[in-house]
Order: C-alpha cells, then structure tokens, then sequence
C-alpha cells in the first residue's frame, strides 16, 4: 500500500517516516483522502492536538486513541493493528518521567512501520521528535514557503484551488 | 493522640501530639516493596530468577481496581522497578511503586493525622484544635537583600523584636523554643525561611523551626493547570511542627486553619504537605490512601490508553460542558438553581469508574471513595446555611470534589480513564437539557445556563427544584435574586460568565467582573466594590433608577482622585506563562523589572506590577512604584463603570 499525503510525500507500507510540515499541509491530505477510507487508518494523537479540530467530521473511516502519556503511547503502538498509523507528535509525553521511554518510542514507531505505513509528524520539530524521528526510514520537512499548500476544504462548501498548483493535484475531497 | 507530621526516610518518622501537649517523635522501620505483573512471564524468566535471588521476590496475587491478578510482590525500590521498566521494554505493569513511605504506613495501620484513633475521619466536627499557634511576620520585602530589621511574633501576646538581624534571630530562636508551637502561622514563610535560616547558620544560632533540625526540601516547579501555567514556590519543611505560608497557602487563604487539618484527615497526609498541595494532588493523594486502605494496588504508570474509537464517534463523546448563552441585560425575580458537586454526584449516581466502563455490574472504585466525600460535604454544606464557621472546610471539600471530576482525565491520574471523564460530562449535559425542559414544562422562561446550573425567570422555583431533584436524583439548591444582570461581550452577545445581581438575602452575587477578577488594581476594585454595595440597598428596578447619580457619582470622584492616588494601589497582579516574550507587553516588562532587581522568574509566578507608560508598556514593580500612567488606569477605571452603567441603561429602558 502507499498514498500520498502531499505531491512530495508518499508513504509506504513496511516504513516509519517521520514528516516535519505545516498544519494545514497535513490536513489538507488527511480529510477525505479516498486512500484512507480504504485502510485501517488510526490516528494518535497526544494531549493537545494541533490537527483533530480541523479533521473533516465526515471522515468516519478514520479511527482515533489518544496517548496522554510514553507509557499510553507504547500500548497503543504495541496493540495497534491498522495499515497506516499517524502519530502526532507531543512533546509533553516525555516531560519527566516519560524522558526514558525516547529509545522505547522510537523503536515501536520502527517496528510498528514493518507492518504498516507508520508517520510521526510534527509542525515545529523539538528535541525529543529529533530523538524520536532518527530511527525514522524516511525523513520529510516541508516548509510552507517551498511548497504551496493545499488550502483546507471548508465544511459543505467547494473546494478552493490554491493559485501555483494545478487543479488536478488538488482533488483530494472525496466528495 | 494526635499524629501532627509524618515524614519517610530511610524509615517513617511520625510525631504525635500527646494529651497533655507534649510532642512524642517515634520510628518505624519500613522496607520498600512493590508489585509486578507480566503479560509472558515465561518470556522474562532471567529477569525474574534474578529479581528472586537478589531480592527475594515472590509469586503473589494482588487486587486492582479491574481485579485480581497474578504476579510477584518485590522488596525493593523505584530503582529496581525502573530497571525492570527498561529490562522489559515498559511491557511490566508495576504497582505500589512511587508511594510515600509514611502515607503507605499510615493507609496499612489504618491511621490518618490530626485524629484521634476510632475517631471518624467523614466527621463534620472537628475536634477543638489542641495545638499552641503562633503566628511570625517579618518586616520588609522578601525578595529583598535588606536585613531583617522586626519580626513580629503573636501568641498568647504580641512580640515585637526589633534591632540588628543577629539580636532579632537569637530572640526568635529563644521564643519558639520558650512557646514549643505546634503550628507557625507565617506569611511568605517560603521565601524567608531559607534566607533567615542561612542568615542565622552564619550568626552561630539556631533557630528551632524543625524539631529535629532537619528540613525536607519541596522543590519549586512549574505546571500547567486548567490552561494556565501555575507556580509553586520551593519550601524548606520543618520536622515535627507545621508551618503554613499563610501567602502562599491556596488550602490556608480558602479554608484556614481547619480546612488544612481536615485536608490531612481526608488525605492521610501530613498538615505540612496538605497546605502545600494543590486541591489535584490532594484528591490524588486521598483515592491512593483509600486504594492502600482497601488492599488495592495502586498503578506506577498510567499506561492504558482510551479504546479505538471512530473519529465521529470521539467528536460526538469528547464535547465538555453544556453552556446556554444569555441574553445581555437586566431581569427581575429570578431563580438559580445549581447542582451541588455535579461531577462527583453523577460519578457516584452513574457509578462511573475505569474498570465499570468493562463492567458496569461491578461497584465501582471511584465511587465507593467519593461517595463519603460528598455526603461530608452536603452535610456541612447544610450546617454552613446556620453556622459560617463551617465555611473554611467546606471550602476545603468543595476543591477537593471539583478536581477529583478534571482529574479522570488527568494524564497522571492513578484512578483516571478519559472516557470517565467523557461519560460525567455527557450524563451532566443530559442533566442540564432535562432540566431545561423541567423548567420550560413549568412555564419559567430559561435565562441562562453553565454546566451545573439554571437560571429561571418565572416566579418561586421551589417546586422546580423538587422536581428536578425528583427527576434526576441530585441535589439541588436555589438562590433567588430580586434582580441579576448579565453582562454583553464585545460583540453584543451575552458572557457566559459575567453577571452581578442581588440576592433575595440582600447579598450581591458577583462573577466575572472588575471587582472580582484577580488582576484589577485594588483602586479600580474598590471603586466597583463601592458602587455594587450600593446598589444593594437597591430591591428593584425602580430602586436601582434612583441611584443612578449617586453611584455615578462615585465614578466621577473615583476619576477626580486618580491622579492623587498613591501608586501601590495601580498594582496590577498577574501570573506570568513564561520568562522570554516576542513581544512587547506589561507582563515582559515586569519580568524584566524582576530581573533588574535579582529577583529571579520563573513561568507560573505572580508579579505585581504598575503600569507607568502604556504606550511603551513600561512597568514598575509594586513595591518601588513611583508613579503610574494616568491615561491607562482612567481606561480601566471606565471598564469597570461600563459593567456598571450597563445595569442603570437596563433599569431606565
């Protein structure tokens, strides 16, 4: 299996990748992705997550759990069993005691991505996603001045075209 | 036989207080042990051979809040049980492992401070306190490097010890030990005491503060609460007395005394922490007391995540509190009906638990602990409607039960699962719409709404609350207000938290406001605070027309005096998220002007600041302020008229 978040960014299955990107980049290619509502899709997200508000509510084949902690971080990467696994990357989980787990982290997102298309994304990368992302297969940082962004879909209403793309690499809305 | 401090060394020290006043200190030996549990013990038997010979761990079966479960009971320590972390990659569940050593002893004798034995710790009454208070006030400033130049000390007198630093700390040293206080009473006690007793080491003199001379260092840290970065101040604790930064104390300044000693019965924690904690830590620490006293492990690490859900059904379940928006203005004769501890009524109603979510047939550990906790506080609730003096306490419990609901979904939380949390919040959005419809079905009109309360319009409510008691099965109460007014945002629409009115008791009830908010200078506070005691004397609209000049009035003198008022009172109080800011604005100014001064910041303090040109945002730090920017302070003192004023447009139109 492989889909493309972004033009530039295809994910794979059988690799963790780490994505440095803006937001609104990352959920233009989340909502209402065709590919993703043909896979097990799960997103993790941590205590405070920059992405879930902005998630199309009609993307129901999109299944959730959110990591409040390493330690909940770990179960959920050990008992997870979908073909494409987000994470959101939250700093506040290795705050103090969840410091140690880095290594242990790092190591389920690699052997998550052997089965899966395993993402650790994060907008503004801090020292523990570096740590975290150096075991990563793949590493992609996208900056919004580079690469215009899709612009993300308004509920109900059409979808803009972004001027500098053309209009055909903007249909991700699956409606 | 009072327990007054506990403290867990490399054994447990406890001091108590006999009947005839004296202190007795005693030591109990203790071995640290925790439980393990693995998935695939067969997978770790290096491990465990290892765990066995080196500290003869054994084969146990243990109770847990979901049930029993098997595993192995080690005599060893955090190190070990963190070895076993990293040696099974995190895969081991561990039990009783992060546990302070004198609550644990205190939980397995069943015994708590500040009680007698057989005594019940859910008492409404309190025993009459048996302790020598003193209370000790230092001259000056204490983030300053003056010398300490008075203190002053009140017991059963008042004592002034004045002169050079050295005389004044040999003559406290002699007072304390002359009074043997059980309880300091000392304000801003964490930032003089390590500056007194490092001033006092050098002098040769010791000033008996601890009983034993030594102190326990808590440190200082910086947390993020409820949206807000918060700080705590680090504190030297004495052995064997309490001392309470009556400044710093959130349980002290809320509860008092009472409430601190009520705190370490419910808790099992020392006096001398309960004053320390935050109201989160306190329930935390109250569930682990009871989790030990019932024979239930407690977790080290919270390592159960939420269920998968679909991403419709976590927006559908994750939708916090019910909130019905007002319409701005001013109404007359109405009701507020207001659930009484909501959230750990419908945990207790609902039987809302981590392990009840798997099996709802179960009784739940939550609300077999919070159950005594709120029948405590209805019960003093009710005494507190004849009897004042139960204020402080139920001030204490009131805390305590509005954390322990934020706590289910706290990411440390022993006893927490976020669905819990999710659960309490859907039950009490049910609870508000069913309400609504009580009220509508009745023919009052709905005011507004937040949470856990109602206001109607309608005439008397008591047969409402009957029947949204009756319908529910919570209790309610009511308050009338002869008038109330809800108070517009910027854009026309109705706040949802700013409202003033008078009750039918003649009180004025006031949320949200100038006179009520933490960070009004004390000239613009009282300004607002004249005007609403005012308008107290007002039963009606028509009343409320006619003293309209005076309280307007009162703004224009209040304008007429800004300029001769002294600038102390334009200190304007606010918590500072951070220490490094982008941007110009009065909170980077007063961290700078603290800096300036040797004080240092961290995220989470409180500065006190007056702002002496807005233009720049340039500050003054409140104790040195000199001036301060007229044109900025007339802005606010305009504020808060406006909430005022906006009262009197209503009552003319």
């Amino acid at each position: 299996m492989e889909f493309d978040l972004h033009p530039t960014v295809t994910l794979r299955t059988g690799t963790f990748a780490a994505l440095v990107a803006p937001e609104d980049l990352v959920l233009a290619g989340l909502n209402d992705n065709p590919v993703l509502r043909r896979f097990l899709f799960l997103f993790v997200s941590g205590n405070y997550s920059r992405l879930l508000s902005g998630i199309n509510r009609r993307s129901v084949t999109i299944e959730v759990r959110r990591a409040f902690t390493a330690f909940q971080l770990l179960t959920i990467l050990r008992e997870s069993y979908h073909t494409i696994i987000f994470v959101e990357h939250d700093p506040g989980l290795y705050e103090g005691s969840g410091e140690e787990t880095i290594p242990q982290v790092a190591q389920a997102l690699k052997g998550a991505g052997q089965n899966a298309a395993v993402v650790l994304y994060t907008p503004a990368p801090d020292s523990s996603f570096s740590l975290v992302a150096d075991g990563a297969d793949r590493f992609f940082s996208l900056s919004p001045t580079a690469f215009p962004t899709l612009q993300r879909p308004r509920r109900g209403g059409p979808v803009r075209h972004p001027s500098g793309l053309p209009r055909d690499q903007t249909t991700l809305e699956g409606f | 036989m009072w327990i007054t401090d506990t403290c867990g060394r490399d054994a447990v020290e406890i001091w108590e207080l006999t009947r005839n006043g004296a202190t007795r200190h005693h030591t109990v030996p203790c071995t640290p042990s925790f439980y393990l549990h693995l998935a695939d013990p067969a997978a770790h038997w290096e491990l465990l051979e290892a765990l066995e010979s080196a500290y003869g761990a054994e084969e146990r079966t243990f109770r847990t809040v979901h049930g029993e479960c098997d595993g192995y009971v080690v005599p060893a320590g955090r190190e070990v049980a963190m070895a076993i972390e990293r040696q099974t990659d995190f895969a081991a569940e561990l039990y009783n492992v992060d546990l302070r050593p004198d609550h644990r002893y205190l939980a397995g004798q069943g015994r708590v401070p500040c009680c007698d034995e057989g005594e019940s710790r859910f008492s409404p009454d309190l025993p009459l306190l048996p302790f020598r208070v003193i209370e000790i006030r230092i001259g000056g400033i204490p983030f300053g490097r003056d010398p300490v130049r008075s203190i002053e000390v009140v017991h059963e007198r008042r004592d002034l010890l004045t002169g050079e630093e050295p005389v004044i700390l040999a003559d406290l040293a002699g007072l304390i030990t002359a009074i043997d206080p059980h309880v300091m009473l000392f304000p801003h006690s964490d930032l003089w005491l390590p500056r007194i007793l490092s001033s006092a080491e050098r002098q040769g003199i010791v000033l008996p503060f601890s009983r034993s001379g030594r102190y326990r260092k808590l440190a200082e840290r910086s947390y993020w609460s409820y949206g807000k970065t918060e700080y705590r101040a680090g504190s030297l604790i004495p052995d064997g007395r309490i001392l309470i930064d009556t400044t710093q104390s959130f349980h002290y300044r809320e509860s008092g005394l009472a409430g601190i000693i009520l705190g370490a019965r419910l808790t099992g924690l020392a006096p001398n922490l309960t004053a320390r904690f935050t109201s989160g830590t306190l329930i935390s620490a109250y569930e682990v007391y009871e989790a030990l006293r019932l024979g239930i492990a407690v977790p080290f690490r919270k390592s159960d995540p939420e269920a998968v859900r679909r991403f419709c059904d976590l927006k559908a379940a994750d939708r916090g509190g019910m909130m019905f928006q007002p319409v701005p203005g001013l109404y007359d004769e109405v009701s507020e009906i207001d659930f009484t501890s909501l959230y750990p009524s419908i945990i207790v109603s609902y039987n809302l638990s981590p392990e009840t979510l798997t099996h709802p047939e179960r009784k739940g550990f939550l609300p077999l602990v919070l159950g005594p906790l709120l029948e405590l506080r209805k019960e003093i609730k009710a005494r507190k409607v004849s009897d004042p003096s139960y204020a402080g306490i139920d001030s204490i419990l009131k805390w305590m039960l509005v954390t322990c609901f934020g706590y289910t979904g706290y990411k440390n939380a022993k006893f927490g699962q976020i669905e819990v949390h999710e659960k309490i919040t859907g039950h009490a959005r049910d609870i508000l719409l069913t309400t609504k419809e009580c009220a509508e079905e009745m023919g009052f009109d709905v005011l507004h709404g937040i949470v856990d309360c109602l206001w109607v319009k309608g005439g008397p409510a008591g047969a409402l609350k009957v029947r949204v008691e009756e319908k529910t099965g919570l209790h309610t109460t009511l308050d009338s207000y002869d008038w109330i007014v809800f108070l517009p945002m910027p854009d026309g629409f109705g706040a949802y938290n700013r409202y003033y009115g008078r009750l039918s008791t003649g009180e004025i009830k006031v949320r949200g406001i100038m006179a009520r908010r933490g960070d009004t200078p004390p000239y613009v506070r009282t300004m607002q605070e004249s005007m609403l005691s005012v308008m107290k004397q007002a039963g009606t609209r028509a009343d409320l027309v006619a003293l309209e000049e005076e309280i307007r009035g009162m703004y224009r003198d209040a304008a007429a005096g800004l300029p001769d008022a002294p600038p102390s009172s334009m200190a304007i109080r606010r918590q500072v998220s951070r220490i490094a800011y982008s941007r110009r604005c009065p909170e980077a100014s007063a961290v700078a002007a603290c800096t300036q001064a040797g004080i240092g910041v961290e995220p989470g303090m409180e500065i006190g600041y007056v702002v002496t040109d807005a233009r720049t945002w340039s500050v003054e730090l409140d104790w040195v302020a000199k001036r301060f920017d007229r044109g900025y302070y007339r802005k606010l003192l305009g504020k808060a008229w406006e909430e005022i004023a906006f009262a009197f447009e209503q009552a003319r139109a």
